[in-house]
């Protein structure tokens, strides 16, 4: 059921030429240079310290790698980080991040 | 993202997250909505964020449900600052004190100055307003209003015929006007009034004395017109002859009237240059060849600009070029006669008083000689001849 779902739901944004994000409750990841991450659609944070951020997504994980990071602000959808990012990674559901 | 000052008024404090697994303390905030932000890590198993002054009892129950440990390492807003300065009141008790003490000060009479009033005056006039109250070192508030005051002490001093009372400031103006009383005359000494020129005695009014001459008299310069001698032959009483005496005098003049004079008119051409001037320097602006006229006049015409009160360093300005014609005027005989009478009495009137009158003006006699009309005028004219004699004592 939950396939089909998702099918119809790849369907329609393709057919329609809506925006994925919203269709498919994907993230939207923005980047100000190198110093601001602004994530929205993310379902909670997994792992954070000053050189990494880990985030649960609907499907996967996202990785952030880098320096100084602080989570300037954090709200059920969205979030902005700060710091000196390097690396910017999606990990597949099931494999190991580390 | 909300404003950082709102999180400021509010009051916020840091938090510190310690367990072995902080990230999801976070997550579970963030589920209860709970505003979390500057999440920073702090070591292994450890981070510090910002959390609200009012969600601390919710976050303590979070807490307890979860297996972190939370304690709080720094006080950050408004309430926290009027916390601190609560504990430092000396310092707040100091301003206050010290805005008071301005407001008490500057609410004090500290100076009255008197103006226009003589010692003695003005001592009576300090020492009524030191009855009212007004002295150094009294509060302005218990003072009655100046216009008050004004009206006090205008009726406690007699000598002052209006006293003006301001306050600027801390200061008390009292603006005195004094009575003038008037002088007596001084009793003048016993005289004689005497014919200062030759004259006909036209009218006469003696205030003191006894008139010796009489109207339509002639008298002479040093005739005695009016006695300072009254009373009885032989027991006359001395005193000082006053009146007025006027008298006719008769004028001769010989006065020259060119009959034609030489004016200059417009002829209607005119050029006009514009200029700009900046302080001293006139710069022209408009008007390059000016035509040249045998005989010009110039006309200026500048205005200073003004602006919010202020004169602007530099205005705009116009000069004509008006041609000119050089034109003789023939003056008739009749009219030079009658030109010559004004001209006459203009001469002669400034070797008389200023209230002396011509009553009446006769040309005698006149004759063109060399373009000049010579006329020879009779006037009559009527002015105060009486002078001051004093009698000389045995005489």
């Amino acid at each position: 059921m939950k396939r089909i779902q998702k099918r119809l739901r790849r369907w329609m944004t393709e057919q329609m030429d809506l925006p994925a994000d919203v269709m498919m409750d994907l993230p939207r990841v923005t980047l100000i240079g190198n110093f601001h991450i602004y994530i929205e659609n993310h379902k909670g944070v997994i792992r954070f310290t000053a050189e990494e951020l880990r985030l649960r997504l609907t499907e996967g994980e996202l990785l952030v790698t880098g320096n100084d990071f602080v989570i300037k602000n954090i709200l059920p959808e969205e979030m902005l980080l700060e710091g000196v990012i390097k690396d910017i990674r999606f990990i597949k559901e099931g494999s190991s991040g580390r | 993202m909300k404003n950082q000052w709102v999180h400021k008024l509010s009051g916020y404090v840091r938090m510190k997250i310690s367990g072995p697994y902080p990230e999801m303390f976070i997550n579970h905030c963030i589920e209860r909505k709970i505003p979390v932000w500057d999440i920073k890590y702090h070591g292994q198993h450890e981070l510090v964020c910002s959390v609200l002054l009012d969600e601390i009892p919710r976050l303590r129950r979070l807490a307890r449900t979860s297996d972190c440990k939370i304690s709080f390492i720094g006080r950050k807003g408004f309430p926290f600052f009027i916390h601190k300065l609560w504990r430092r009141n000396g310092l707040l008790f100091g301003a206050a004190f010290f805005l008071i003490l301005v407001y008490l000060l500057s609410n004090m009479v500290w100076g009255i100055e008197v103006e226009g009033a003589t010692p003695k005056v003005e001592h009576e006039l300090r020492q009524a307003v030191t009855e009212l109250g007004i002295k150094k070192g009294a509060f302005q508030f218990q003072l009655p209003p100046p216009e008050k005051i004004q009206a006090i002490i205008t009726e406690q001093i007699s000598e002052a015929t209006w006293i003006g009372v301001t306050r600027k400031g801390t200061t008390y103006h009292f603006q005195v006007v004094e009575k003038d009383i008037a002088e007596r005359e001084p009793l003048e000494a016993p005289g004689h009034l005497v014919a200062s020129r030759k004259a006909v005695i036209y009218d006469m009014f003696v205030e003191e004395g006894k008139p010796v001459a009489e109207r339509n008299q002639m008298v002479r310069k040093g005739d005695m017109l009016v006695s300072g001698l009254i009373g009885k032959e032989g027991e006359e009483q001395q005193v000082s002859a006053r009146g007025s005496v006027l008298g006719e005098i008769w004028y001769e003049a010989t006065v020259e009237v060119p009959l034609s004079t030489t004016l200059y008119t417009a002829t209607g051409n005119s050029y006009r240059t514009h200029q700009l001037h900046i302080g001293k320097w006139t710069i022209p602006i408009w008007g390059w060849n000016p035509p040249e006229y045998a005989d010009a006049k110039e006309e200026e015409y500048e205005r200073e600009w003004e602006l919010f009160g202020f004169t602007l360093p530099f205005h705009y300005g116009y000069k004509d070029w008006l041609e000119a014609e050089e034109v003789e005027q023939e003056t008739a005989e009749e009219e030079a006669v009658a030109i010559a009478i004004e001209k006459g009495k203009e001469r002669i009137l400034p070797s008389f008083s200023a209230n002396a009158e011509v009553i009446g003006e006769k040309v005698l006699h006149h004759f063109v000689e060399n373009g000049k009309v010579i006329v020879i005028i009779h006037y009559r004219i009527v002015d105060e001849i009486a002078k001051k004699q004093p009698i000389i004592q045995g005489d």
